[in-house]
């Protein structure tokens, strides 16, 4: 149980000139959710085909449930559960197809579970893959995922495009999945309202390095926005210390800080201001203070 | 033809979509060139070694009418494929005629255009004189005819009987533009007279008005529906839909999953041309041993079929645009080697299907003719001849197999490019030089690339062996069939040269047979290396 | 039992169980003795993390309010009574100390409060059946 479903070391990846990953280093624990998170482009994707073994480390290694999936991608694929961003399922074979073509890969496969999430998910036997829906898409992708009751379920934007209903199939899916004893759970999402609904740690992925790794309540616990009042106006917060970011003018300041109320009290006595109020962030305000980060500056957001 | 377009906007929709169309199927597209191209360039390549390419004899006529019906076919069905339906152009502001003229027009320019350059190309290069403009105006009239039947028929019963009765009436105005309909074709077209413009005129005026009804009732959902074909299709549905196959084993699935999309192609194409071949002959001429010379003829060409197929055998990807391996089936529990032996057992499986259909063909003819009391030559069918074409197929297969198995667009574009181009060059080099700088570069270019080959599959297997993809067990086997291969190859070339007279002598002959035996053994050291490369990035 | 969470206003998730839980044991909605959902079906039902619902139920559990039997589940605590006036008291304040810091900060003065609130008791039977929902989470 304590040793790490996933481990990445140093992972760097680069397409032509353009840098993916810069030196990724991650530790997913078994058992629990795992958010990762970041913008469009920000190399989720291809840190997640590199957990599957469709990208090899250009320098680096991944290993997973201690086995490289590169060298060995039937043992680590085996007991992987995977749903891919464009839902790339055959378009040409019919539900049932697809359901006795997939279960033929996977020892662990549970018929009946198979049907009553079928049943669940409405999807026809007969149906083409073609003439299906996007939500019906993903949820056919969730069941062949799902069935063979796998040790990592991969999410890769699962909820991207899809309506509230099939959103809910979803997360319900990820929070089965996890209840069940030492199974695990990593999605990469920006839909950060549901990251945070279900995610015990969470890691920011921004420009191909990983800004943030830690468990899910410390982050929201860990930040802050202070709404501050200073006794002069100055055209730029002084910035660095504990001030993540943040926006205002001259007096009135709305900023985003890493530390404990004291450390906050403190540094607001520092500057002479009066501390209007404290308050908690949601996860959405947090990873855009964390990552539009430049210095800060008047006015703007920083 | 066709009106002139007014409406730039309309030009400019066209232009973009024209780019799409090649951007999305130019796999295809390449596919339906390299398979025409290599038709005539093999058998006109080999008669001109030969010494047997007479520019004016009139048996050349039956090759050129041959050959213009080969690259129509081709062209065709690969253009027709990449053009696509026209319902995705019912999104776009566009007017009904707008989108008829932009399915249609590009697409027939391109058949029309392609026709017209292949033949260019072989005049060219051959030093033939074979008119363009006649045989290219009918492919164009009767691809756009097709492709607008198509779409009026495309979910009705009636897409059979109005198919064949075009294809059947245009195929024998064709024909009568090349002599008396049902004998050999006895003059080229020359010229392209005022009725065959009329004719053209008429037939693409069809097209057109047919074309426009049928994006008429589709675009709304109203599209020709035979209820027999709906309620045959519901039939279908409940007596064999339902069924559910149980695989023992993820092999088994995976077995199944590439023969039901891409196993059945050689078949059909063999399937599609070797019966209607007798068919084609009654109409021409009756001799019995015409008949068999171009089943002999079709046995060889297997091989060109093979390539096509082993092309489309080895995309791994999701659609015509891409062949790099998707991600459903990259992350599939099943190992590279594994899935590479089931590639090759369903190429094999594949192969086997087509030539056991070409034989049957064959043999019925064969003993027919017997029966009939036709006697042959028996050097008409040496013993080696049914091994030969089998082994030649396979290689052909195979080796595509592992050329679009790797998954890698840009160097199979390339390959594509330096394969046409080697063609061209290898066929123009007397043309061009001095005559001993030819014989020498046939000599060279004969006996390198065989020797070629032969290194190239000795490189893969020890590639294959160190990255522990093939074991001793195999190599040696493969060693064993190989070794033997060109032994039977050289006591054969030993007892005399059954190959077109030359004064190259044995050596070139006998290395590039025995480097072209080699890629029999290729694709099982190479299929594994190109699946390993294509899956992992 | 009906709770609802929201991600908007960055209570932490478990809080936000913790107080509506707690709201319906003091109002009566949740009676002695009634069991909760298992952690496992609430966290299916709110789409959250089993591990939130465990840490609320622990919470609960360390207040008093519910009590875990082994093998049973877990149930709302007997005998509440004088808890729950207690939890009622403290809701209350919570709620008033929310309003102090709003009435110091537009510098309403505390005797204009007090009144305020004369004039509102007053009003209030008219108003008794509408419970705005908003007021829920927090």
């Amino acid at each position: 149980m304590n040793q790490p479903i996933l481990e990445i070391r140093d992972l760097k990846r680069n397409f032509g000139k353009k840098i993916a990953l810069d030196g990724v280093s991650l530790s997913i624990p078994t058992g629990g959710v795992f958010g990762l998170i970041g913008g469009n482009g920000a190399g989720k994707t291809t840190l997640l085909k590199h957990t599957l073994g469709l990208l090899s480390a250009q320098s680096g290694s991944v290993r997973i449930f201690g086995l490289d999936p590169v060298a060995d991608p039937v043992g680590a694929l085996s007991r992987i559960g995977y749903l891919s961003e464009n839902r790339d399922l055959p378009d040409w074979m019919r539900i049932h197809q697809l359901i006795s073509y997939t279960r033929a890969f996977y020892p662990n496969w549970d018929p009946e579970y198979a049907e009553t999430l079928r049943r669940d998910f409405e999807l026809d036997p007969n149906a083409f893959v073609k003439t299906l829906s996007r939500g019906q898409r993903a949820r056919a992708g969730l069941l062949v995922a799902l069935a063979h009751r796998p040790d990592l379920l991969i999410l890769d934007e699962p909820s991207s495009g899809l309506d509230p209903v099939v959103r809910r199939d979803i997360l319900g899916a990820i929070i089965r999945t996890i209840a069940d004893e030492g199974r695990t759970v990593l999605f990469s999402s920006h839909l950060l309202d549901e990251v945070e609904r279900v995610a015990d740690r969470i890691a920011i992925l921004h420009q191909g390095r990983i800004q943030l790794c830690a468990p899910m309540e410390q982050v929201r616990s860990g930040h802050k926005r202070v709404q501050l009042r200073l006794s002069s106006s100055v055209s730029h917060f002084p910035p660095g210390g504990i001030w993540i970011g943040g926006e205002g003018s001259r007096h009135d300041w709305s900023m985003v800080a890493e530390a404990e109320i004291e450390a906050i009290r403190e540094a607001v006595s520092l500057l002479n201001a009066d501390i209007l109020s404290i308050e908690p962030m949601s996860l959405d305000d947090i990873f855009v203070a964390r990552t539009a980060g430049k210095a800060l500056v008047a006015g703007g957001k920083s | 033809m066709t009106r002139p377009i007014q409406s730039p906007s309309v030009m400019a929709i066209s232009r973009v979509l024209f780019v799409d169309m090649i951007r999305r199927s130019w796999f295809v597209l390449i596919i339906g060139f390299v398979g025409a191209f290599s038709l005539p360039f093999l058998i006109l390549g080999v008669l001109k070694a030969k010494g047997a390419l007479l520019v004016d004899d009139p048996a050349m006529i039956l090759i050129h009418f041959t050959f213009a019906q080969m690259m129509g076919m081709c062209f065709g069905a690969s253009v027709l494929h990449a053009a696509g339906a026209p319902s995705r152009l019912y999104v776009l502001p566009l007017s009904n005629r707008a989108i008829m003229v932009i399915q249609m027009v590009p697409a027939t320019l391109m058949v029309i255009g392609q026709t017209a350059l292949s033949i260019w190309i072989l005049n060219l290069i051959f030093g033939l004189n074979w008119p363009l403009l006649g045989n290219a105006l009918a492919f164009g009239m009767i691809f756009a005819n097709f492709q607008s039947m198509m779409n009026l028929f495309q979910k009705s019963l009636l897409m059979l009987p109005a198919m064949i009765l075009t294809l059947t009436l245009e195929s024998f105005w064709v024909k009568s533009r090349h002599g008396p309909i049902f004998s050999l074709p006895t003059q080229y077209w020359t010229t392209v007279t005022l009725m065959d413009w009329l004719v053209f005129a008429f037939a693409m005026t069809l097209s057109y008005w047919i074309g426009m009804y049928a994006i008429y009732r589709s675009r709304c959902g109203n599209e020709i529906q035979t209820s027999l074909i709906v309620y045959l299709s519901n039939l279908i549905q409940e007596l064999f839909g339902k069924r559910t196959k149980v695989f023992r084993n993820a092999g088994q699935a995976q077995s199944w999953f590439e023969w039901n999309l891409k196993g059945y192609v050689f078949p059909v194409i063999v399937g599609m041309v070797v019966p209607l071949t007798p068919l084609f002959w009654l109409f021409s001429e009756r001799k019995i041993t015409a008949l068999l010379e171009v089943l002999r003829v079709e046995g060889w060409l297997l091989s060109v079929a093979g390539m096509v197929s082993g092309l489309i055998l080895g995309n791994m990807g999701l659609s015509d645009a891409s062949i790099g391996m998707g991600q459903f089936l990259g992350t599939k529990p099943l190992a590279t080697v594994s899935w590479s032996r089931i590639l090759l057992r369903t190429a094999f499986q594949s192969l086997s299907l087509g030539v056991l259909i070409w034989a049957i063909i064959f043999s019925l003819v064969l003993w027919g003719g017997k029966l009939a009391g036709e006697s042959y030559p028996a050097e008409l069918f040496p013993w080696w001849y049914f091994p030969a074409i089998v082994l030649a197929a396979w290689a052909a297969m195979t080796f595509a197999l592992c050329v679009s198995l790797t998954g890698r667009t840009i160097h199979m574009k390339i390959l594509g490019g330096a394969y046409c181009g080697w063609l061209i060059v290898f066929t123009t080099i007397g043309n061009i030089t001095s005559k001993w700088i030819a014989e020498l570069f046939y000599f060279c270019a004969l006996s390198g690339f065989g020797i070629a080959l032969f290194l190239l599959t000795i490189g893969i297997w020890g590639v294959a062996f160190r990255r522990n993809m093939v074991v001793l067990r195999h190599a040696i086997v493969a060693g064993i069939v190989l070794t033997g291969l060109i032994g039977l190859v050289g006591w054969q070339f030993s007892n005399g040269l059954p190959l077109p007279t030359n004064n190259h002598g044995i050596t070139p002959y006998f290395l590039l047979v025995s480097g072209l035996l080699s890629m029999v053994v290729f694709p099982f050291a190479a299929a594994p290396l190109a699946l390993a490369w294509n899956r992992t990035r | 039992m009906h709770i609802h969470i929201s991600t908007q206003d960055g209570v932490p998730i478990y809080l936000q169980i913790v107080r509506q839980v707690k709201h319906q044991i003091a109002s009566g909605i949740l009676v002695s003795g009634q069991e909760l959902p298992s952690i496992r079906d609430l966290a299916e039902k709110l789409l959250v993390n089993p591990n939130t619902v465990a840490r609320a139920y622990r919470e609960l559990e360390t207040v008093g309010l519910v009590e875990k039997r082994r093998t049973a589940g877990t149930f709302v605590a007997e005998g509440l009574s004088p808890l729950a006036r207690r939890e009622k008291l403290r809701m209350l304040s919570e709620r008033m100390d929310g309003l102090l810091a709003e009435a110091h900060q537009m510098q309403v003065p505390l005797s204009d409060l007090i009144d305020l609130l004369n004039q509102r008791a007053k009003a209030f039977p008219q108003n008794s059946s509408i419970q705005n929902p908003e007021n829920h989470a927090s």
